[in-house]
């Protein structure tokens, strides 16, 4: 397995750091598989949900029609309406979305747009170079191993919070360990947290490179509530890490590519 | 408790409405209002009409955010769902409630064929698909009256006397803001409201100005947004709002 650390140049006099950074980098990826990362993969149960049966067929997935498209309203004030038929139209009217029509499809339309942007990662997915992730979902279980950013935090003032240094999910949530979620109608394991008002759910989608920086991610389908309220949060992220052990680093931006 | 009338909200003309038994859209209490606002409640009071809150509003706003959806659906978590945002956690659940065929509104559903809508729906769990496509998979209405004393129920028993609780002031706030708390709280729920501690803080002191700002949700649509901190400014007095 290559390591792009291990080619990194260091600089003189600085030898024996380097031995020992090279060592560390060797001993995390002795718990990686021997061989390459594998190529991009859905696990079980993901495409059921996206409705395709292999990566491949991402792309074309992204102009399929919707069988009950969501009218959304655009720019400020929401004037102007548009009804995109398919996930590329609706994830190009993305930045403009104002609202929905009615207003009660917005849950909709966001686990859409999720699922939406879950496609467009798959379609750029590649063979990662690179590994730093575990095998299993079990491995990602403690949460100071997760950013703070995956919180669902609504108001401004748990925001700012979680940007002050040192957050993690864990102080971000108070918990430690994600709870293990068994496969349900879906068929996805994910995992769980509920905590200080909120129940955060990630579920495995898929694994390859799909950010095009050479490392393996893991695709994750993000959805949150809050209890006793209508709020809910529907997003793709991915998941990804350049040293095992080290703290996940999360993306919920569209594709480079 | 008899009926009796009371202005309509600010802003709105039209006929006055009716509150009814059992309501909690009134304050108990009349209390001073917030940093130079009269204080409300005394009946006949030009206060009176600034901070009322009265059902029908309650319900325009509901419906303009939240949806009414008279048929069982699937929310975004799959779960059963009827009404706005009545959450159904079993069929026997389901069952319970006055379901009529949409066919004929006058006969009563039996409860073999709330359990056949009830499969339908559920049968598409995965597909997250829009609450008004599930119509055609189903044949029965709850009545409009049902979901909306279902709400009720929700609003007067908990939302309300939540919010009264968690502000000390609010029977003296103005009618906007109240609009604006109750669709935060509905929401957010009340415990994700206490999250908002700036705009608690700004509310408190009847801040109306820094409370608009300070109101922004994330993850909701920005008309949503923009709603809410529209009502806060509606609710500055004239000679201060911007």
């Amino acid at each position: 397995m290559r390591h792009p650390a291990s080619a990194a140049g260091f600089p003189q006099g600085r030898q024996v750091v380097r031995r020992i950074a090279v060592a560390a980098v060797l001993l995390g990826a002795a718990g990686q598989a021997s061989a390459a990362p594998p190529a991009p993969a859905l696990l079980p149960g993901a495409g059921a949900l996206l409705g395709i049966t292999q990566p491949a067929e991402a792309d074309a997935a992204l102009e399929r029609p919707f069988d009950d498209p969501v009218e959304l309203s655009l720019d400020a004030g929401g004037q102007t309406r548009e009804t995109p038929a398919h996930c590329r139209a609706l994830l190009g009217l993305a930045p403009r979305i104002y609202g929905t029509r009615p207003a009660g499809d917005w849950n909709v339309l966001q686990q859409r747009l999720a699922d939406c942007q879950a496609l467009q990662w798959l379609a750029a997915g590649q063979v990662p170079q690179y590994s730093a992730m575990p095998p299993r979902l079990q491995a990602v279980r403690e949460t100071r191993l997760w950013p703070a950013v995956i919180w669902p935090a609504i108001s401004r003032d748990e925001s700012n919070a979680l940007t002050r240094a040192a957050q993690t999910l864990r102080t971000a949530s108070g918990r430690r360990i994600w709870q293990l979620v068994t496969p349900g109608r879906s068929g996805l394991a994910g995992l769980e947290l509920a905590s200080r008002g909120y129940t955060l759910r990630v579920q495995w989608l898929a694994h390859g490179d799909f950010d095009g920086d050479g490392w393996e991610d893991w695709l994750l389908r993000w959805q949150a509530r809050v209890e006793g309220g209508s709020w809910r949060g529907a997003r793709s992220v991915l998941l990804s890490r350049k040293a095992p052990a080290a703290v996940f680093t999360v993306n919920s931006g569209a594709p480079s590519r | 408790m008899a009926n009796f009338r009371v202005p309509g909200p600010i802003g709105l003309s039209g006929p006055t409405q009716d509150l009814d038994d059992g309501t909690l859209t009134r304050g108990v209490s009349p209390r001073p209002g917030p940093l130079g606002l009269a204080a409300s409640g005394a009946p006949g009071a030009a206060a009176t009409a600034a901070t009322d809150l009265g059902w029908a509003q309650i319900k325009a706003d509901m419906e303009a955010h939240e949806a009414l959806i008279l048929h069982l659906y699937l929310d975004s978590e799959d779960k059963v769902t009827v009404g706005v945002g009545n959450m159904l956690p079993t069929l026997t659940a389901a069952q319970a409630l006055g379901f009529v065929l949409r066919s004929d509104p006058s006969r009563a559903a039996t409860a073999e064929q709330i359990k056949t809508d009830w499969d339908q729906v559920n049968a598409e769990a995965g597909k997250n698909k829009r609450a008004a496509s599930f119509a055609r998979l189903t044949l029965l209405d709850l009545p409009a009256d049902t979901c909306w004393a279902l709400l009720r129920k929700r609003i007067d028993g908990e939302f309300l006397p939540g919010l009264r609780k968690l502000f000390s002031g609010w029977d003296g706030f103005p009618t906007p803001a109240k609009r604006a708390l109750l669709d935060m709280a509905y929401n957010l729920g009340l415990n994700g409201l206490k999250k908002f501690r700036i705009l608690i803080g700004h509310v408190e002191k009847g801040e109306w100005d820094k409370a608009a700002d300070a109101c922004s949700r994330k993850g909701i649509p920005d008309e949503r947004n923009a709603w809410t901190k529209a009502r806060f400014r509606e609710a500055m007095p004239a000679a201060t709002s911007r």
